[in-house]
């Protein structure tokens, strides 16, 4: 009884620290601004409002933020897939050159994002594709950010996958290639989805990247901090919901997933 | 074999791609009719109105005008990004004043005949700091800072340094100054330089000396978010209480008005008087058509219709901002802006010149080793003046 | 599937690589040793700048103590999760996909969540009144308490990656061996010391480095939250030498100086991993 006890004061401890944060912010997104910087501030909205809604969406800004960050995240999920595919199942099969990569692709994932932009925001000036109004230059980060996330996922999506199945596909007169392709890649398509799910998020939620190499062509995350760093909590709580919606939607489809551990080794 | 698996793998997200096209086509559907883009200096909350004043010109063109709003410093490097690209998407910037000279190569020359109408109603001076080797920029909006204070808790506003020092004794931790390491500070210390009779390059005169004892001495008693404090930051911090006065420029009273909390409780007053009487720093945004604009001359109308009366006069009306135009009233702000049109003739432009950032940057760090670090001022000034005194010689060969 | 043959398969991915990686790197040593005034290269000169710059020493130290503090705080909270979270109770999967949650949200919508709670006058010094406390200064500039908010911020976005690596390491325990120890006479102490904890060092110690260099890119929190002069890191040093000076050359000086931080610290981790592989 007392352990029953004990463990629902604690669940219940952890529930409020991880879900009142966001609850707030939630409630800040329904409040009008006079409200939120009244002291002591109010819990629940004393004036619920879809002003900030309202606001956002008259806005330049918002409309063309979410499109150009929907865009450069879709375009990212191509090109990144594209990119470590076949690498990945290399890598499953052929353990040297998995070895070599997966250093490689380690380095890739911690590696500073500052220390990257600020290069690449002077190289993109010379290239003009600074402040790109389709993001083409985000994009190309965004793949360099993503590429780790999708190697891993694949690779060990691959290595779940037997060999055996596609040297017995082979032994029955089909290519190497045609094995894989009859075979392995179908197997793999619930990773594959999931790897393009990871991708998008990694890409939406990307926020040192966008910072540094849009301006005035801004997706959602600088905006966020440019609402929330002008005082206007209303908006960038908004905006905050607003980038909510796609980040829980893909968690959830990715949750059995994550709990499965086909994620981890990303260590996203 | 790499390719095939890059087509296999594409056809594989073909319905991706759709949506990708889809999402594109998007983007680029807004350009059916002739557009052009202006990136100004705007709030959020500026932005209705603004964009309310452009509806005229569009009605009377039949164009589209993008207003894209962003901090000056962001639009001065998206700018120059576009400058050295070669290609570019703003047709008309608005930049900070301090930046003309910098910005200068990155904008066109203005043929003076084409901006004629506007530009004989405009102030002398105010168009002169926008002739960098030829007539460049134009001023949409003069401003300056003022004191904000809150009524409420002080009742008046300090209107001296002696009474601003016992201000700050009854309210410790309750006084902002924009302490961050950017122009914003200095912005707040000249003002008290030259209500001093010091000069704002000369570092270790008697102003600065009396301005920095004056810094001193308000030390213990600032907010410690002062140390980074922008504009922005130190406008929430007055709306949410978190102190009770500060140096800001007009958009704070437009912005404190739509949140409610202004005329009451929070108020402009004048610059609080120095030794040397009273000062105040002149910043402004000007209008500027860059080099790789894609459709000059449709800018230059647009600036032309930007600067016109009715539109000036709207915009002062809307947004209190203040205009070059002469046959603009001032006095029209209403009690919002009183603390601004009182101190019209103080106003002071900081020095031109190239070497302009590193004064500046030498300003910020005196102020902070002083306020933050509290070090002697006397001390901090004479290694300032020294350090200023080194890096021009340097370059002087 | 020979040596030669996988290699192929993989270089679209390396040759993306070396351009989207390489490139910038070359050009940032570049930039980095390249006298802005002068033009002359190699030069020291913006090494020798950002010496005399008091702000970027104490970026580089909170660089090298942050991480530290984070990801101690994150292994003692993710073990104490983890351990709760696989005794069978009712409710448990509900809890951990709570749990999970921070991870899930993106970080700039948890950090303005944050900034609005621990301002002076936001959420936790409203509870704070309410509790009849006096209220604390937690993001107030140069203070242990904003480095500790900084610390607690990142650690409440970051502690669930940590806390499914050793549920999943925990999980593998077999239950007998727990169950031996108990007839054994050993208490629940004595058995998460003795057994529990050295089954796991695999486990933590590989989270310990994953985390420890990932922790070094701490860019978004402190400036978020405090803004680039209240608890400096390299991060947003260089990013405030180039936002608001357009000083390129010391902003990729500081760049440099954090890269080569991330790779030194990188190599133990990679040697784990080649371990473990």
């Amino acid at each position: 009884m007392r352990r029953a006890a004990a463990i629902a004061i604690a669940g219940a401890m952890l529930s409020c620290a991880v879900l009142l944060p966001l609850a707030l912010i939630l409630k800040q997104a329904v409040t009008p601004d006079a409200e939120s910087f009244a002291w002591p501030p109010t819990w629940l909205p004393r004036q619920p409002t879809l002003d900030n809604f309202r606001a956002l969406l008259g806005s330049a800004e918002l409309p063309y933020g979410l499109r150009l960050s929907v865009a450069v995240a879709l375009l990212t999920v191509l090109s990144t897939l594209t990119l470590t595919v076949s690498a990945a199942w290399a890598a499953a099969r052929v353990s040297p050159v998995g070895r070599r990569l997966d250093a490689v692709l380690v380095v890739v994932r911690v590696f500073p994002s500052l220390a990257l932009a600020v290069p690449m925001a002077v190289l993109f000036v010379r290239f003009g594709l600074y402040n790109n109004p389709a993001g083409i230059g985000l994009w190309i980060a965004h793949t360099l950010v993503a590429l780790p996330f999708a190697f891993f996922v694949l690779r060990n999506a691959f290595r779940r996958i037997p060999v055996e199945l596609e040297e017995a596909a082979q032994l029955d007169g089909a290519t190497r290639f045609g094995a894989v392709w009859r075979v392995t890649l179908p197997l793999a398509r619930p990773s594959l989805a999931a790897a393009a799910l990871l991708v998008f998020l990694v890409s939406w939620d990307e926020f040192a990247y966008a910072l540094l190499l849009q301006v005035t062509n801004r997706p959602l995350p600088p905006l966020l901090y440019y609402f929330s760093a002008f005082g206007y909590p209303g908006m960038a709580s908004a905006v905050a919901a607003i980038m909510l919606v796609p980040a829980l939607a893909i968690i959830a489809v990715l949750a059995p997933a994550i709990r499965a551990g086909g994620l981890s080794g990303s260590g996203r | 074999m790499a390719l095939v698996i890059l087509v296999t793998t594409l056809r594989r997200v073909r319905s991706t791609g759709a949506l990708i096209l889809l999402a594109l086509a998007g983007a680029a559907c807004g350009q059916r009719e002739p557009t052009l883009t202006i990136a100004a200096a705007l709030l959020p909350n500026e932005l209705p109105a603004y964009r309310e004043a452009l509806r005229g010109f569009e009605r009377e063109n039949g164009w589209r005008v993008t207003v894209v709003p962003q901090q000056y410093a962001e639009i001065r490097r998206a700018l120059a990004a576009e400058a050295v690209a070669g290609t570019g998407t703003l047709d008309l910037v608005e930049l900070d004043v301090y930046s003309l000279p910098a910005a200068a190569a990155d904008v066109a020359v203005l043929d003076e005949a084409a901006v004629t109408p506007p530009l004989d109603a405009l102030a002398p001076q105010a168009v002169e700091a926008g002739r960098i080797d030829g007539l460049r920029f134009l001023p949409q909006r003069l401003t300056w800072q003022a004191l904000l204070y809150n009524h409420a808790v002080l009742g008046a506003p300090p209107r001296t340094w002696d009474e601003l020092r016992a201000v700050a004794a009854a309210h410790p931790g309750h006084i902002g100054i924009k302490g961050a390491l950017y122009e914003g500070l200095t912005c707040d210390v000249l003002p008290f330089v030259w209500a001093a009779g010091g000069q704002a390059d000369a570092f270790d005169d008697d102003g600065a000396r009396a301005a920095f004892h004056l810094f001193a001495a308000l030390a213990p008693y600032l907010n410690p978010q002062s140390a980074t404090f922008r504009e922005a930051s130190i406008a929430e911090a007055q709306a949410r209480g978190e102190i009770v006065l500060h140096l800001n420029w007009p958009f704070a009273m437009a912005l404190f008005a739509s949140q409610g909390l202004a005329p009451d409780p929070i108020r402009s007053a004048p610059l609080p008087r120095g030794p040397a009487g009273t000062a105040t720093v002149l910043g402004g945004g000007y209008l500027a058509v860059p080099r790789r604009a894609p459709q000059r001359d449709r800018a230059v109308a647009l600036a032309r219709y930007l600067l016109s009366q009715p539109v000036q006069a709207q915009l002062h009306e809307q947004l209190g901002w203040f205009s070059a135009r002469r046959d603009v009233g001032v006095g029209d702000g209403g009690v919002l802006l009183d603390g601004f049109v009182a101190l019209r003739a103080d106003v002071r432009a900081r020095p031109g010149g190239r070497d302009y950032a590193r004064l500046s940057r030498l300003w910020q760090e005196a102020f902070r080793a002083v306020a933050f670090e509290h070090s002697d001022p006397d001390a901090v000034l004479v290694a300032t003046a020294e350090r200023w005194r080194a890096e021009r010689a340097a370059e002087a060969p | 599937m020979r040596r030669r043959d996988a290699w192929w398969l993989a270089w679209p991915l390396l040759a993306a690589l070396l351009l989207l990686l390489g490139y910038p790197i070359v050009y940032a040593l570049r930039l980095a040793f390249t006298d802005p005034l002068t033009g002359a290269s190699p030069q020291l000169v913006n090494f020798s700048q950002l010496a005399r710059d008091p702000l970027f020493w104490q970026a580089l130290r909170n660089n090298a103590l942050l991480p530290l503090a984070s990801v101690a705080l994150e292994l003692v909270t993710a073990l104490a999760l983890a351990l709760f979270l696989s005794q069978r109770f009712r409710g448990r999967a509900g809890l951990r996909a709570i749990v999970i949650l921070p991870f899930a949200l993106p970080e700039i919508v948890v950090l303005a969540m944050m900034r609005y709670i621990f301002v002076p006058r936001g959420y936790a010094n409203a509870a704070l009144a309410a509790l009849g406390v006096s209220p604390l200064d937690w993001l107030r500039p140069g203070s242990a308490l904003a480095w500790a908010t900084v610390v607690l911020v990142d650690a409440w976005h970051v502690t669930p990656v940590v806390f499914l690596i050793l549920l999943a390491a925990l999980a593998g325990i077999p239950e007998e061996i727990g169950e031996a120890a108990q007839l054994d006479g050993a208490g629940p102490l004595a058995r998460l010391w003795r057994i529990t904890l050295p089954l796991l060092k695999p486990a933590l110690v590989a989270a310990l480095l994953l985390r420890g260099v990932d922790a070094l890119r701490i860019f978004a929190t402190p400036l978020v939250l405090t803004g680039v002069e209240g608890v400096p890191v390299l991060s947003s040093y260089a990013y405030h030498q180039w936002a608001d000076y357009g000083n390129d050359a010391l902003a990729a000086a500081a760049a440099t100086v954090l890269a080569l931080l991330s790779v030194t610290l990188s190599v133990p981790l990679l040697r784990l991993r080649a371990e473990d592989a």
